[in-house]
């Protein structure tokens, strides 16, 4: 079949394939189990699935499934979490990751024009080569695609707080459209395509801002005592002259679980770390700043080897948390600096309530905007336990929603969320679904329609913390973890 | 822990929960890089293998072809952040499908058969294992030092004996071979699951006729006994896939029983490395060239065993010695490992091709490995797609330049 030819049948075509563990294989994503999941979606497999390497093939197969209306998920590194690339309708699952090549390159102008389909990693160490990296990343940039990253929103990562979101980076794109019609998008245009998890095209290849691989890069690590001050000095490192590219706050559950311990003679209950990169003069100007903020809050330093240890790991980190547990539950939310304080505290309590281990990290992605992510470590196979952790996180998205902030993804599950309390994010992606893809064939189910309704979610969630209280009661209520002594006298306190 | 694995698949629960699927084993994996479908990378597997279970799916061709597409190079325990002994579990799967009747892939069971039949992979004649060895080179009945061949230097490329010989002799050892007496090592059979397994003739009437039951215990008790019945006190290997075997599996069959393994094992490149930290090597004339080195899968990322060999190239006047972008721990693999070769053919030869593209990019003229599977299978590289490379062993090289070859 030539590259332009249009589809009759898909069997017949040498880069789809319906054999069993093809389409096993590209139906997962992260979800830790993924059964809990198959009640919301009508077919979990995917039909099909199919390596497109150019547009033309991209096209072709949306031109045979509009005419079919078939399914369509497209499907970058399956790094997402809540079921964003995984079909809820069978259909064909469309693999971009054979559409990777550096297309163009101006270095004078600062941008590459590559495949849609390319992983970070990769597409940074062929630029590296050439003196130059991509400003921007997740931290699942050993895996994820940019149009994975572009396709959830991709607000917070590595570079974000000083060069912005992942739509600050993009020039111009070509995507296709549910029908198969191809274009080149740019400006407004492409805002269809950011955060919505593909159900506007599917993005094909994708004009970017690189810059030259900096001079230096170096950071700082800060032990606190109290999260108040951890956050201050979060929100005023957020504000300086010169923005770091890299800021996370984390507690110390989530250090003790990464990296096994904190270094001799550190205490503390709360961590900042903070990168800088520029030229050496002015990281050492923004270095002499971040200490002094640090210093104001009464942080204490941490060895240098320790960030070091954490900046090395910040491909890794949001993963290591299984290397002790088989189940991690988390929710990530977008949210302004202010209001973190009460979610970290309800997670405490209820955690504490629920007898189950909970901790947090947050990165920031642009000044006073983070994305804050809850887990609830846990092991599927103690189901009480495991739903009181999900138990957990429903308790926090609503206060979240209260005190003000959305989710940072939606994907399938979080969908029910945005329904109900995103209301014009909901009307605007309808209105997107409805404009580019009427007959729902676009990754149905996400962002605007859900099997799962609210009401049964919540009385779910709800008579869950009722007998998991219960248990607690009755001394029934086994934890899966330890909890670090200190940790616990602190949070009791 | 309430095991929710079939019968069928069989593996450790809290192994294979441990994956998070975060894919960043994913394209620094030998077989992604090749087929590109997630049903061929580890986490994609171990996906694939909690579907099957989870959703009690009969177990079917693709599975089978999946589980096997695979060299079992680490390359992806390596850079996973939870270090998911992934090796060990599909090791632990292709066991299963064995004695199921399920495995082993394609034509791999070629390898068990005649291993039963003949005490080497090949099929060849068990009586003709030491005739490689040529008449000026020595060996003997009596040293404390063996030298243990292997099938593939033994039948396949005798040279890489033959050069191992001389290299051990130039140092005045002449160390003991075990000849019909020594038998595979098992690497090829563990690799790909063929630990037990019944073997059947196919008798003219298309009925099979069972033979007996293949039993790599049996192989490895046979080879330390005969070590052991020698003297032998010292066990130089040239083949990293006999040497992580003998290191790593041996003791496993072997401790339990008998306790541990009453000789130490060492790779030539070990033995050279010593024997160049001792004073003990002049090289008689250097290689002026630009020179890269390979790190096999099974002495480097399964053993550790990283910089004897840099070390012993280092030593060589005249060379130019660079590394390629991904060395060491990142090594990647030559895809000659686990069956894969043996399994798929082709494939194996293009994983070889990119290998050795990388090793030109670096301007080198000669790519060193030290492992008579990457050696062979960068050859046929050479040969079926014109790769521009001289490919030798460490023990090719230390003969010509010592003037022994
Ligand atoms: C270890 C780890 C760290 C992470 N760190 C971060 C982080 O720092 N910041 C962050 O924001 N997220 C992070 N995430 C979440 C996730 O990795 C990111 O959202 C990631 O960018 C998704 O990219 P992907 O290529 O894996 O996309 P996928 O998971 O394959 O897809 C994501 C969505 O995009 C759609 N899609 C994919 N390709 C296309 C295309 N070509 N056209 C149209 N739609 C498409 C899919 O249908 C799906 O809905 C992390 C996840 C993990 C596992
Ligand atoms: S062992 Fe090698 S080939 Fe097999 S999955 Fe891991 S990286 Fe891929
Ligand atoms: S094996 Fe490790 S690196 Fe690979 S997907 Fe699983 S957890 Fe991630």
């Amino acid at each position: 079949m030539s590259e332009t030819e249009q589809i009759a049948k898909l069997s017949e075509v040498s880069w789809i394939s319906d054999l069993m563990s093809e389409r096993l294989s590209a139906s997962g994503d992260t979800t830790g189990i993924p059964y809990y999941h198959f009640r919301w979606k009508k077919k979990w497999l995917a039909d099909y699935v199919a390596w497109p390497k150019t547009n033309e093939q991209v096209s072709s197969i949306l031109k045979y499934a509009s005419k079919k209306k078939i399914p369509i998920v497209a499907r970058g590194g399956g790094t997402c979490y809540y079921g964003s690339a995984s079909p809820t309708r069978g259909g064909i699952v469309v693999d971009t990751k054979s559409m990777d090549c550096i297309l163009d390159i101006n270095k004078d102008e600062g941008w590459v024009r590559v495949g849609a389909g390319a992983v970070w990693e990769i597409l940074d160490n062929e630029l590296a080569k050439q003196g130059f990296t991509t400003p921007v990343k997740p931290q699942s940039g050993v895996a994820s695609t940019l149009a994975g990253w572009l396709s959830i929103g991709g607000k917070a990562g590595i570079g974000t707080p000083k060069y912005g979101s992942m739509v600050d980076n993009v020039f111009e794109m070509e995507v296709v459209r549910p029908d198969g019609t191809i274009e080149t998008v740019a400006g407004d245009e492409m805002l269809p395509f950011f955060g919505t998890v593909g159900i506007a095209g599917v993005v094909t290849s994708i004009k970017m801002k690189i810059i030259p691989v900096p001079e230096t890069t170096e950071g700082l690590m800060f032990a606190f005592q109290d999260l108040e001050r951890a956050i201050d000095a979060v929100n005023r490192l957020s504000k300086t002259k010169t923005p770091p590219i890299y800021l996370r706050l984390t507690d110390l559950e989530y250090e003790w679980r990464i990296q096994g311990g904190l270094p001799p003679e550190t205490t503390g209950l709360f961590f900042v770390l903070v990168t800088y990169s520029g030229e050496t003069a002015e990281v050492e100007e923004s270095l002499k700043t971040a200490r002094g903020i640090f210093e104001v809050a009464k942080g204490m330093e941490m060895q240098k080897s320790y960030y070091e240890k954490n900046w090395d790991d910040r491909f890794i980190v949001e993963m290591k948390l299984k290397l002790e547990v088989p189940t991690l539950s988390m929710q990530n939310f977008w949210i302004p600096l202010d209001h973190i304080g009460p979610i970290v505290k309800r997670m405490y309590k209820i955690a504490s309530k629920y007898r189950i281990n909970s901790c947090f990290y947050l990165v920031l992605g642009r000044p006073n905007k983070a994305r804050l992510c809850v887990f609830a470590p846990s092991d599927h196979r103690n189901w009480m336990h495991f739903m009181s952790g999900k138990s957990m996180l429903h308790k926090l998205v609503k206060t979240m929603y209260r005190g003000g902030g959305e989710l940072y993804t939606f994907g399938l599950q979080n969908t029910v969320y945005i329904k109900r309390y995103q209301k014009n994010d909901y009307k605007r992606f309808k209105e997107i679904r409805n404009k580019w893809d009427p007959d729902g064939l676009m990754n149905p189910d996400k962002l605007t329609r859900c099997n799962m309704s609210y009401t049964r979610l919540n009385l779910m969630f709800t008579m869950n913390g009722y007998f998991r209280r219960l248990q607690v009661v009755l001394r029934r209520a086994k934890n899966i973890l330890q909890i670090p002594v200190s940790y616990q006298e602190a949070m009791s306190r | 822990m309430r095991r929710f694995f079939t019968p069928e698949l069989d593996v450790d629960p809290d192994m294979i929960v441990k994956c998070s699927n975060c894919s960043t084993c994913r394209w620094t994996c030998t077989s992604y890089e090749e087929f590109h479908s997630e049903a061929y990378f580890a986490g994609g597997r171990l996906r694939l293998l909690r579907s099957y279970v989870e959703k009690k799916l009969p177990i079917d061709d693709s599975f089978v072809r999946a589980v096997y597409a695979c060299s079992t190079c680490e390359q992806c325990v390596e850079r996973c952040p939870i270090k998911v002994p992934y090796v060990r579990i599909i090791e632990d799967v292709r066991k299963k499908l064995v004695q199921e009747g399920k495995g082993p892939y394609g034509k791999l069971h070629v390898m068990g058969d005649m291993a039963f039949q003949h005490n080497n992979v090949y099929g060849e004649d068990p009586l003709k294992r030491g005739d490689w060895v040529k008449p000026d080179t020595k060996i003997s009945d009596d040293s404390e030092w063996g030298y243990f061949v292997g099938c593939t230097a033994s039948y396949k490329r005798p040279e890489i004996a033959d050069a191992t010989l001389r290299m051990l002799n130039y140092f005045g050892i002449e160390p003991q071979i075990l000849g019909a007496d020594e038998y595979c090592c098992c690497s090829p059979l563990i690799r790909t699951g063929q630990c037990t397994r019944p073997i059947y003739e196919e008798l003219e009437d298309g009925d099979k006729e069972l033979l007996g039951n293949l039993d790599v215990e049996k192989f490895i008790l046979h080879n330390v006994e005969e070590i052991e019945k020698r003297g032998i006190e010292h066990l130089v290997f040239s083949c990293s896939g006999c040497y992580r075997t003998t290191t790593l599996d041996w003791p496993k069959y072997y401790r339990e029983r008998y306790g541990i393994l009453p000789f130490s094992l060492q790779h030539l490149t070990q033995f050279l490395a010593l024997k160049i930290k001792k004073g003990e090597l002049e090289w008689k004339s250097g290689y002026p060239e630009r020179v890269t080195y390979h790190d096999p899968c099974h002495l480097g990322r399964h053993v550790g065993v990283f910089e004897a060999p840099r070390e012993v190239l280092r030593s060589i006047p005249d060379m130019e010695f660079v590394e390629m972008e991904r060395n060491r721990e990142n090594s990647v693999c030559c895809g000659a490992g686990g069956g894969f070769k043996a399994g798929f053919g082709e494939n194996a030869v293009n994983v070889a091709e990119r290998r050795l593209n990388q090793a030109l990019d670096t301007g080198a003229t000669t790519i060193v490995s030290s492992c008579v599977f990457c050696k062979l299978n960068f050859l046929d590289a050479v040969k079926k797609r014109n790769v521009n490379i001289k490919v030798l062993n460490i023990e090719d090289l230390f003969i010509s330049l010592m003037g022994l070859g």
